[in-house]
């Protein structure tokens, strides 16, 4: 079963769209969307969620957003808003009554956890301290599907490697997934399962990440040799002085070709520049 | 709704500490110096701080961040709705026990009490209802502006009313006589069913 179905997502702002996005996000796995800001990656995960009107079809965890369906999954977005005066302390009374499923002990835990102060007002909270607050209220109702928008966005590199850690944690129970956005695309290779790129608002590919290493890889060459390759398989380039660095399929090129790995960072790059 | 109605309670008690208290002061005020006036002005004054509370939520980006939990938003706009009602019984309650005070001090008649108390409570139901569409339709910060449009065009045709008709001879008329409150009350408590109804339709348009 595939936790997230979305069937050609369409969606028009004022100076842009979101074009036929479609992408599968099976049980188990970690889906990371990639894309620069403003790609279309906050639309497509508000129109999972439901907050937006949008043409097309989704189905999450084998049916339609709604209340009762949102017991099932863990939202953290890129924003955390609490009114300034509610402390963690009062989070838990308001979920508790929110989630028909909220796990207090589990709540608990994640806040002590996370170090997290019970007594303070959410306006004296860090952002680091905030997005954590909001990870333990999605994993404290015993979600199957946690669907993060930018969840690292704006943090400092410790605190995004601990909330890797809690994702990670949180997968390895084998009917958990995730769907993830970022434009930290490091954090997403360490995590995710397969990557769908977004770049303005088109879907560019959504692949599993290991096929996609595999796939491609970095040529070191002339323009003159280049040239002479099939155009299909060159998916960027980076010309310099004395050489010409391109990203190629490794399917398309002969094997002569002396071949470095590519990250998916690199991927993303070259392949948007391209664009 | 109950998590909505905690979080509402919450804000609204951690939030507005002092207004909660200048409001039981009025009482005190109106009772100590038989001036019911004071007294009515709580009923525009405590529905007003769950209104206010929707502007909190903006700022706050509560209205963006409730997305991620299991409250459409026909729920959220019920619970704004639900916490008007308990403060507009709040008032209610109020003024009840201020006015009973009042008349055992002699300061008013029986059915200037009913009056009040009807009058009071049709007060605090119409004034939400009037601004809580307009928020939710457009944002706080646009909804205030329509709404202070609204109601100064309001005010002229009530103003033209009573300067061109006979509008005090029509309130000496009413005094006495309860049916016309009781009449103010159910007219009062349609608008607040049909701003409900708006605001939740408004509310499920926009996309936030």
């Amino acid at each position: 079963m595939n936790a997230i179905e979305v069937k050609n997502l369409s969606k028009t702002y004022n100076g842009f769209t979101l074009s036929d996005v479609s992408f599968e996000l099976p049980q188990g796995c970690i889906l990371g969307l990639i894309g620069e800001n403003g790609a279309g990656k906050s639309t497509t995960i508000r129109s999972i969620l439901g907050s937006v009107k949008y043409n097309g079809e989704i189905n999450v965890l084998g049916g339609k957003m709604s209340n009762d369906m949102k017991n099932r999954i863990g939202v953290v977005l890129d924003e955390v808003g609490f009114p300034e005066k509610v402390d963690p302390r009062d989070v838990n009374k308001i979920m508790k009554n929110m989630f028909t499923n909220w796990d207090e002990k589990a709540y608990e835990g994640y806040i002590s956890k996370f170090g997290l102060p019970e007594d303070k007002p959410f306006t004296a909270f860090s952002k680091g301290m905030k997005m954590k607050l909001c990870i333990a209220i999605a994993l404290s109702h015993n979600a199957e599907l946690l669907i993060l928008d930018e969840p690292t966005s704006g943090l400092d590199p410790l605190v995004r490697d601990e909330i890797v850690d809690i994702l990670n944690d949180f997968t390895r129970d084998e009917n958990h997934s995730i769907l993830i956005s970022s434009h930290i695309v490091s954090d997403l290779e360490k995590l995710c399962d397969y990557i769908a790129f977004l770049h303005k608002g088109h879907l560019m590919l959504c692949e599993e990440k290991d096929a996609l290493l595999e796939q491609y890889v970095f040529i070191n060459t002339t323009e003159d040799k280049l040239a002479e390759l099939d155009k299909d398989a060159i998916k960027g380039k980076r010309s310099g002085k004395w050489s010409t660095e391109a990203l190629v399929d490794r399917d398309r090129i002969p094997s002569t070709f002396e071949t470095k790995p590519v990250t998916i960072e690199d991927l993303f790059v070259f392949m948007a520049k391209e664009d | 709704m109950k998590g909505l109605l905690t979080k509402e309670f919450i804000v609204l008690f951690k939030n507005n500490k002092y207004q909660l208290f200048l409001i039981l002061c009025f009482a005190v005020l109106g009772i100590g110096l038989k001036e019911i006036p004071y007294i009515l002005l709580i009923p525009v004054l405590m529905p007003m701080l769950i209104v206010q509370g929707l502007a909190l939520d903006e700022t706050s980006k509560w209205d963006k961040y409730s997305i991620c939990f299991p409250a459409d938003k026909k729920l959220i706009v019920s619970s704004k709705y639900v916490m008007v009602i308990i403060a507009a019984l709040f008032s209610a309650v109020i003024i009840t026990v201020s006015a009973v005070i009042l008349k055992m001090r002699n300061a008013i008649s029986v059915e200037d009490m009913k009056m009040y108390i009807i009058t009071a409570s049709a007060v605090s139901l119409i004034m939400p209802s009037m601004v809580l569409p307009f928020d939710f339709k457009f944002g706080v910060a646009k909804g205030k502006v329509i709404t202070y449009i609204c109601t100064a065009f309001l005010t002229v045709i009530v103003a033209a009313i009573f300067t061109k008709g006979d509008g005090p001879s029509i309130f000496k008329n009413l005094t006495g006589s309860v049916q016309p409150f009781l009449l103010l009350f159910g007219c009062s408590a349609a608008i607040f069913a049909v701003s409900w109804f708006i605001s939740a339709k408004a509310y499920e348009s926009r996309e936030i």
